[in-house]
């Protein structure tokens, strides 16, 4: 075999073997540590702040939303609203927290939503006290505001840091899966009618990730059509493009008996158990950074993950 | 229904525009999402096997017409479930993200509660502690609910408000830890418990659709004042038709309405609307009538085979249910007949069998037992339950050995108001051959070793006994033939059979063998023998007691959660199964703790007694843990229970209770699960297939034995150790040995017949190990494990005895 001929087949795999070599398919634990609020509050974790070391952590029943510093373990109050620390959106830049916090009026709930800015303190009001108003989504440096009176966009980024074109934002609706695109909305029911729960974008924006009638995770691509079926995983997470994190719980109809995080591998379809640990209840996973998972128990402790990725 | 729902919503538009009170005029705008409880009749879900009532079935019919009530008041609903299937059976925290999606206003589970069989009362939980609320509006609501589930009922065995924090209610769970579908809500939202399923009256009206409704129309009603809604301007007509002279054969508190009998299948009839409901055949008596315009009605019921119609008035509120019972009377004219007679088969009866005649009404006692002819003739004895319709008829003696019987009852007898039997009741039956008082059961068995130094002997025969005969002629002598004082000699019968069993005065010597001795003149109350005199041999164990740091003494029985409290026990009758103190039957101190359980199937069964003291035991894996425990031969699983940091269970596996009087029970540390420091918090007696229903155990010092205490105390047998304990696949017996010496290592089953034989040979000095895997056709179960040492040139054996568990 000429020589050239040699380079060729070794390029020809090279090239073959690269996008295995690429895709993640598995994540390995390497050590575990517990973070120490610093007041020895117990959480529920909420997210993270991207290229941080912060945490975003919630008070019992989403009342209130503080930050917490994993290398020290100082907490930070952004907000003691009620429902504040449900499901907070955070831009890429990692400089502005927005919430939404709930209020009663004649026993209705009505939501505000505020931008939180993590270096200055300086909070600014975006929609005061509505019904109808859907938890905050971000994509890049834009956020997706909508309420009973319409939906906007703000914008966060700095001049050189804004996301270029049309950003899509997926949302619930109705308990099903909508995609904003500008003005262009497009309701999906990938599974067909019924209660479709945490929801979320891939980091590439290509495919959506959802929990259908808590019966099980599945990845759609943007048109609706059902990719993955990822079997039980509850609060499923994007880790990255082709690896998805999560919790599998099991209790005795009253109190929860067990929880371990699991992953699914896009690469090879498959799902496996992440965490075998009989003495703590793992749930809520965040993917922080590229190497780190965090995650919280239903006692209400914050812990660290620290992964290989293979 | 739905037609009387648009009805009453009518009435209600034009019979009071309260919105002008500042009231909403219905639901628009407001999001309810309703949880029905539990789902899909699997392990989550709680079974009741009396009522045969599933509390997933209820939960959802609850919830699926409170939607339908909410939504025809423009309410916005959404639901965890609407079908009962397995996959309907979501994760907590799933069900919780659920609502936090749909952005809900308020959150409802919806449940009913299991205790002990004895109560019945509603229960509204809420996240937080009692005082302090995660979600003020979460205990406001609670104390609505409670008070309309309250209202609406009054067949309550407790009337005292219950409205708790499931932090404070759940202490056991962790602190803050709690109910896991309020945890991560982010709305106010409660749990109701809405009655109790397991006090069995209450389970069978949970089976009527219509009772299941009337919990729906409550929380309909604490939600309309709740959220500031009109309340309802209809009422309803709700109540239950019960038998006046008839009481339940299940618990019911006394002096309330369930102490009389529900009737099934009557008619009843609403009037001047003329409204008909029939009453289920479900032993609940129950109907409703609902949205029913303010006013005075007529309740009347009638269809009855033996009963009289009745009727009651009724005046009916706007938002209230007025109740009505009715005790329609008996028809005292009705004909008496044998309704049902046991034993169903009548060939080959054993000389004491029991026969049991049901009747339809109640019977004059007396005139029936005079009425009641046998032949040949034998002397009879009766017992009757308190209504008079069910009577027990036993042999005084026995019934002769193969012999035809014919017993009849004749038209002599007659019921409680002298109607007399229509015919003559006549069966035949004809008793086995039976020549001598059969020994079933000795224990400890012939051979046994390693056996307790404080058993009780115990021995089951096929009749019960003549007690003269057995107490001087079942004696335990010593190795020099001397006879052991006994004391509480115990004489019980149970379906025809009879046992014997005693303690002894004295603690027993160690590695000593014993004989139970038999006479051939023990006999049975029939006066049949034995016929001859038979003995026993068995050895007790071979090394002493360890003794170490008490961690729980059983002074404090006060300190221990009824069985039922627990939410693990399950499959037990109550309120027969108890934990109480004993102050006769004790260990050290002054009292003990009793275990009397009674299994109510004929497996699955579980009963768990917590110890909320639960006692920290440290994490050291070279410890034991054990407890003096005073089997009762039943041949259940004992286990003890301990948690990991949290409130996680690790569950060990202590023996097969196959033993009777005091023995130290140990595990381990090695054999917890998870890592420590663990508490030890409770004892649980698990139902094995084919053991003892009901049984009485004691309890006493639970100790934590340093490992150097494990020691044998033979000279020669230095510190045995089996690894692992359990064994699966492979295991290792490891000595040390200060001679040369033969060595025989052998592993006995329960009954002590030689299961496997380890090795046998000799070894010399120094540390041995033997390898063992155990054989495929081995059973699981504990073992007594032997090691018996002869030094080289000696001829004095020496032994060292450990339980080792197998498992498969």
């Amino acid at each position: 075999m000429a020589i050239d001929d040699i380079m060729r087949t070794t390029f020809l795999y090279i090239v073959l073997l690269l996008p295995l070599t690429l895709y993640s398919q598995e994540i390995k634990v390497k050590r575990v540590k517990e973070i120490m609020p610093s007041d020895t509050g117990s959480y529920i974790l909420s997210g993270v702040v991207p290229g941080s070391r912060n945490l975003l952590v919630a008070g019992e029943g989403y009342k209130g939303l503080s930050i917490v510093d994993t290398r020290t373990g100082k907490v930070s109050l952004v907000s003691s609203d009620e429902g504040a620390g449900y499901s907070p959106a955070v831009t890429a830049d990692g400089r502005k927290v927005i919430y939404r916090s709930g209020s009663y009026s004649d026993n209705r709930k009505y939501s505000s939503v505020y931008v939180y800015d993590i270096e200055t303190h300086d909070r600014k009001l975006l929609v005061e006290k509505e019904r109808e108003v859907l938890p905050p989504v971000v994509s890049g440096n834009r956020v997706f505001l909508k309420s009973e009176r319409g939906k906007r966009v703000e914008d966060y980024g700095l001049a050189t840091l804004k996301s270029a074109g049309v950003e899509p934002f997926v949302v619930i609706e109705d308990m099903m899966p909508v995609i904003y695109r500008g003005e262009e909305r497009t309701p999906l029911m990938p599974n067909g009618e019924g209660f479709y729960i945490w929801v979320s974008l891939s980091p590439d924006r290509s495919m959506i990730l959802y929990n259908y009638q808590g019966r099980g995770a599945y990845i759609c691509d943007t048109e609706g059509r059902v990719l993955y079926d990822l079997g039980k995983i509850d609060a499923p997470r994007w880790f990255d493009d082709r690896l998805v994190i999560g919790m599998d719980e099991h209790d005795d109809g009253y109190r929860i008996t067990s929880s371990e995080l699991v992953y699914y591998s896009l690469a090879d379809g498959k799902r496996k158990i992440l965490t075998n640990t009989e003495g703590r209840t793992e749930m809520f996973p965040f993917p922080f950074g590229n190497r780190k998972i965090a995650f919280s128990t239903d006692e209400g402790k914050i812990y660290i993950m620290k992964v290989r990725i293979r | 229904m739905k037609r009387w729902v648009r009805w009453g919503l009518s009435a209600a538009m034009i019979l009071c525009p309260a919105a002008q009170y500042g009231q909403n005029a219905d639901f628009s705008g407001i999001r309810i999402f309703i949880n029905p409880g539990h789902g899909g009749h699997d392990s989550n879900d709680r079974h009741m096997l009396t009522t045969d009532f599933w509390e997933s079935d209820g939960n959802l019919e609850k919830g699926l017409f409170l939607r339908e009530l909410l939504e025809a008041r423009n309410a916005t609903v959404a639901m965890s479930r609407t079908t009962n299937y397995t996959s309907d059976d979501l994760p907590l925290a799933t069900i919780a993200e659920m609502a936090n999606t749909f952005n809900a206003d308020f959150f409802l589970s919806i449940h009913s509660n299991g205790y002990d069989g004895t109560r019945n009362q509603p229960l509204v939980l809420f996240r937080g502690y009692d005082d302090q609320p995660v979600y003020p509006a979460a205990k406001t609501m609670a104390l609505i609910l409670w008070g309309k589930l309250f209202e609406k009922g009054n067949c309550w065995t407790h009337t005292s408000e219950w409205v708790k924090g499931d932090w404070t209610f759940y202490p056991d769970w962790g602190d803050q830890v709690g109910l896991g579908v309020l945890r991560t809500l982010s709305m106010p939202g409660v749990l109701s418990e809405g009655s109790f399923h397991d006090y069995v009256a209450e389970g069978w009206r949970l089976r009527n659709n219509n009772h299941l409704h009337h919990e729906a129309w409550a929380m309909l009603r604490a939600l309309e004042e709740f959220k500031n809604v009109v309340p309802e301007q209809t009422g309803i007509v709700a109540g239950t038709v019960r038998d006046e002279l008839t009481t339940p054969e299940y618990y019911f508190k006394p002096g309330s309405k369930d102490e009389n009998m529900p009737i099934n299948g009557a008619v009843v009839t609403l009037l001047p609307v003329n409204r008909s409901v029939t009453i289920d055949n479900l032993n609940n008596g129950f109907f409703l009538f609902d949205s029913v315009a303010p006013g005075d009605y007529q309740v009347i019921c009638s269809g009855m085979a033996d009963f009289y119609n009745d009727t009651l008035t009724a005046t009916v509120i706007a938002g209230k249910t007025t109740l009505v019972d009715l005790l329609p009377s008996f028809d005292t004219a009705r004909v008496p007949v044998v309704t049902g007679f046991q034993p169903v088969i009548t060939d080959s009866l054993p000389f004491n069998q029991v026969f049991t005649f049901t009747f339809n009404v109640p019977m004059d006692m007396s005139a029936v037992e005079a009425a009641l002819v046998i032949e040949p003739s034998a002397g009879l004895l009766y017992e009757w339950d308190e209504k008079g319709k069910v009577m027990t008829v036993k042999p005084e003696t026995g019934f002769a050995s193969k012999t035809d019987y014919t017993m009849s009852l004749t038209t002599a007898a007659h019921s409680f108001w002298n109607v007399p039997l229509s015919s003559d009741y006549q069966v035949s039956f004809v008793t086995k051959s039976r020549t001598k008082l059969v020994t079933e059961m000795i224990w400890p068995s012939s051979g046994m070793t390693a056996v307790t130094l404080y058993p009780r002997i115990t021995l089951k025969f096929d009749a019960p006994l003549d007690q003269a005969s057995a107490t001087g002629g079942i004696r335990l002598l010593n190795s020099q033939s001397e006879v052991l004082g006994k004391l509480r000699e115990t004489f019980t019968s149970a379906g025809g059979k009879g046992t014997y069993s005693f303690e002894l005065s004295q603690a027993l010597q160690l590695n000593s063998q014993y004989r139970i001795v038999l006479d051939a003149t023990v006999k049975d109350i029939a006066g049949v023998t034995t016929g001859t005199a038979s003995e026993v041999t068995f050895t007790t164990r071979a090394g002493s007691y360890q003794s170490g740091n008490i961690i729980e003494n059983f002074e404090n029985i006060s300190t221990f959660w009824d069985p039922e409290t627990s939410g693990s026990t399950i499959g037990t009758d109550n309120p027969l199964t108890t934990f109480t103190p004993s102050y006769n039957i004790i260990r050290s101190g002054t009292t003990a703790g009793r275990l009397d359980y009674v299994f109510t199937g004929d497996g699955g069964g579980v009963c768990r007694v917590f110890d909320t003291s639960k006692p920290l035991i440290g994490s050291n894996t070279s410890l034991v843990f054990g407890m003096w425990v005073y089997g009762d031969l039943s041949h259940n699983q004992l286990e003890y229970w301990f948690y990991a940091p949290g409130t996680v269970n690790q569950i060990v596996v202590a023996d097969e209770i196959d033993w009777a009087g005091w023995d130290l029970i140990t595990i381990p540390f090695s054999a917890i699960g998870g890592s420590g420091p663990w508490q030890y918090h409770s004892i649980v007696v698990r139902q094995a297939a084919g053991a003892q229903k009901s049984g009485t155990m004691y309890f006493d010092d639970a100790t934590v034995i340093t490992l150097t205490g494990i020691t044998e105390e033979e000279p020669d047998a230095a510190a045995m150790l089996l690894y692992p304990n359990p064994v699966q696949a492979e295991g290792r017996v490891t000595f040390s040995l200060e001679s040369p010496s033969y060595v025989e290592i052998n592993l006995y089953s329960s009954d002590g017949s030689l299961a496997a034989s380890l090795f046998n040979g000799y070894r010399a000095p120094g540390s041995q190990a033997v390898e063992w895997s155990p054989s495929p056709s081995l059973p699981p179960g504990v073992y007594t494990l032997r090691l018996s040492i002869r030094r080289e040139g000696q001829s004095t054996w020496h032994h060292s005895s450990q339980r080792w568990v197998v498992v498969k």
